[in-house]
């Protein structure tokens, strides 16, 4: 057994690291070989990995709903603009204010999650993301331009946000950084911990876990990933209003993240990535791209209620099936002709 | 305050009627129907079309209004009714179909704003000193007969019985002989119509875009939350309450948004304290 584990782990390892350095590249590849167009639809693609990743852990692993992420995102980035702007911080720690402003007001949906779920949980989200589109982010305290807040700092990391070329670096890093947590996130004890609160808080509370910890725990990780996600799009954009945090995009998130399925985090990725780009890349289509989201929304829900991730085992399945329906038949004594 | 209170009934009636077609699905499917607003929606330009396009009296023009929008809601049920046991599934169906709607009525009548005469314009009614035209007056009304008819149908009816069972156990009620899914079929398609006739009954009151029954929906969700999500005569009351607590903030201030945010403060307040909530089963 234990030559076995010693046979297997140098190759997992080995596997990881070439996953992690490929991962790591991408960015790099992105700003050496894409055109301006193309690694602006790469930040697009980032930043709708970084609210998916977050909204995974909630929905998913935690068992929690929200319609409110486009608006924490919008709390992190005018956050992290004011900072900026107004208070001359330096851009990573106005990143980091963004975040921990997100976080805080994501408490304003999480502690009533500790008492309501399911649905009722989806309209106090919901509820909570008109209240923030119509009367947050028009009060001038947080929104002092109708027009945006533009940034001060020209740089991050020492890349130059103002070219798209050097802008996918740090975003793409960090998010690679993001989505890597995410994933060790879903195989630790925490990880696991989350699943059981979500699959039944009795029992989980019976094993000594903190259930209301845990799910406030999971309202402040995808409330943190949001925050990221909406400071990014000020970076991105420099200069950030009240008009690009609509509520509908909420809803486009989490039919994402729904389409992604339960399971590993990446189905969900794919997913929210797809949903960022497809409009860019495919603006041919023009206003009938509209009704691609919905559609493949329609589709997955009545073909494959598990979302991609069940797609992706019933392919599995599939495959694994063929592949040993051939030594089957040649066992049997049958020849192929 | 004579008008805030006539204003805020009106308003609160419609909130209701919206949030008994949301409770009615819910109490029955165990789902929330995004797509409620904008099968209610669908109903006002049909209604609109036929009204002021095609000139057919009002009552014609309303009721293929209202047909419309329960054929949209039994639609809806047809096309998810393989998801019917996860509501989540449901929920994110719903939610496209709304966007699907959203779509469909964005290519037929774009994004301008649309004006129907109200109907009953002479009449003007005066009930406790408060002072109602014809056309807020059948708002009022309407809602009123219809959560009332609701009430006692859901005390009375063979019917309800059987929807009650089918909704508590519906593989128990299945076993008894209940044709669950008709009972679904059935519900939905209500559920739709109560959609349609308060997109009707308000589209003369305001001027009226493919997304005015979004925003309505949105306080009906509120509405039925409030009332238990299951309690159709309390919806009714909920949204009084909502419509009331509304008019009277829109008259007191002058900051955009207020009344949106005193809306989530004043859900958030329920759900923390549900024994506050109208949470008897109607």
């Amino acid at each position: 057994m234990k030559d076995t584990e010693a046979q297997v782990k140098p190759a997992s390892m080995k596997k990881s690291y070439v996953r992690m350095t490929i991962a790591l590249a991408i960015p790099f590849l992105c700003a050496w070989r894409l055109s301006e167009f193309g690694n602006t639809v790469v930040v697009q693609m980032a930043i709708g990995i970084l609210i998916a990743a977050g909204l995974h852990v909630l929905v998913h692993w935690a068992g929690q709903i929200s319609l409110a992420q486009v608006a924490l995102m919008g709390v992190g980035a005018f956050v992290t603009a004011r900072a900026n702007a107004d208070f001359a911080i330096p851009l990573p720690l106005a990143i980091v204010l963004g975040m921990a402003g997100a976080v805080v007001a994501s408490l304003a949906i999480g502690l009533p999650a500790l008492r309501i779920r399911g649905l009722a949980l989806a309209i106090i989200t919901l509820a909570f993301a008109f209240a923030a589109s119509r009367w947050l982010f028009v009060q001038p305290w947080l929104v002092p331009q109708v027009s945006g807040i533009p940034l001060r700092d020209g740089r991050l990391f020492g890349f130059d946000i103002t070219q798209s070329s050097q802008l996918v670096i740090p975003i793409g890093l960090v998010t690679v950084a993001v989505v890597a947590i995410t994933h060790h996130l879903g195989k630790s004890a925490l990880g696991r911990s989350l699943r059981l609160v979500a699959h039944d808080e009795e029992v989980a509370a019976a094993t000594g876990i903190s259930v209301a910890s845990h799910k406030l725990l999971a309202f402040s990780y995808a409330a943190a990933c949001a925050g990221l996600a909406g400071a990014f799009t000020v970076i991105s954009i420099g200069r950030v209003g009240p008009q690009a945090f609509p509520v509908g995009k909420a809803i486009l998130y989490l039919s994402a993240v729904l389409l992604g399925g339960p399971g590993p985090v990446f189905a969900s990725l794919r997913a929210a990535a797809g949903f960022a780009a497809f409009p860019v890349w495919f603006r041919g289509l023009g206003h009938y791209i509209d009704l691609v989201g919905p559609l493949a929304i329609l589709a997955v829900v009545i073909a494959s209620p598990a979302g991609l991730n069940g797609l992706d085992q019933r392919l599995h399945h599939a495959l694994a099936r063929r592949r040993h329906a051939v030594p089957a038949a040649t066992a049997s004594g049958g020849t192929r002709s | 305050m004579t008008t805030i209170l006539s204003n805020g009934l009106v308003i609160g009636a419609i909130y209701g009627l919206v949030a008994l077609g949301i409770t009615l699905v819910y109490k029955k499917s165990g789902v929330l129907n995004f797509a409620h607003g904008e099968v209610g929606m669908f109903g006002a330009f049909i209604f609109y079309v036929l009204s002021v396009e095609q000139h057919l009296p009002y009552l014609v023009a309303a009721a293929a209004g209202v047909a419309t929008s329960a054929a949209l809601g039994c639609a809806t049920f047809l096309l998810l009714a393989r998801r019917r046991a996860d509501p989540l599934n449901m929920l994110i169906g719903t939610l496209a179909v709304a966007g699907v709607l959203i779509f469909v009525a964005n290519e037929i009548w774009g994004p301008d704003q649309f004006y129907v005469p109200p109907p009953l314009v002479d009449v003007r009614v005066s009930v406790a000193g408060l002072t109602f035209t014809g056309s807020r007056l059948l708002v009022l009304g309407t809602g009123i007969v219809l959560a009332g008819g609701f009430f006692v149908l859901f005390r009375t009816s063979r019917m309800a019985l059987l929807f009650r069972a089918s909704a508590s156990d519906p593989y128990a009620a299945e076993l008894m002989g209940v044709d669950v899914t008709r009972l679904d079929v059935i519900t939905w398609t209500v559920a739709g119509a109560l959609a349609g006739l308060a997109a009707v009954l308000v589209a003369p009151l305001v001027g009226f875009d493919i997304f005015f029954m979004t925003l309505l929906a949105i306080r009906g969700f509120a509405a039925a939350l409030l009332a238990g999500l299951s309690n159709v005569a309390g919806a009714l009351g909920a949204g009084l309450a909502l419509g009331l607590a509304e008019a009277t903030l829109t008259r007191q201030t002058t900051q955009p948004g207020l009344p949106e945010a005193v809306l989530v403060g004043l859900i958030v307040l329920f759900l923390l304290r549900p024994q506050a909530a109208v949470r008897r089963t109607a």
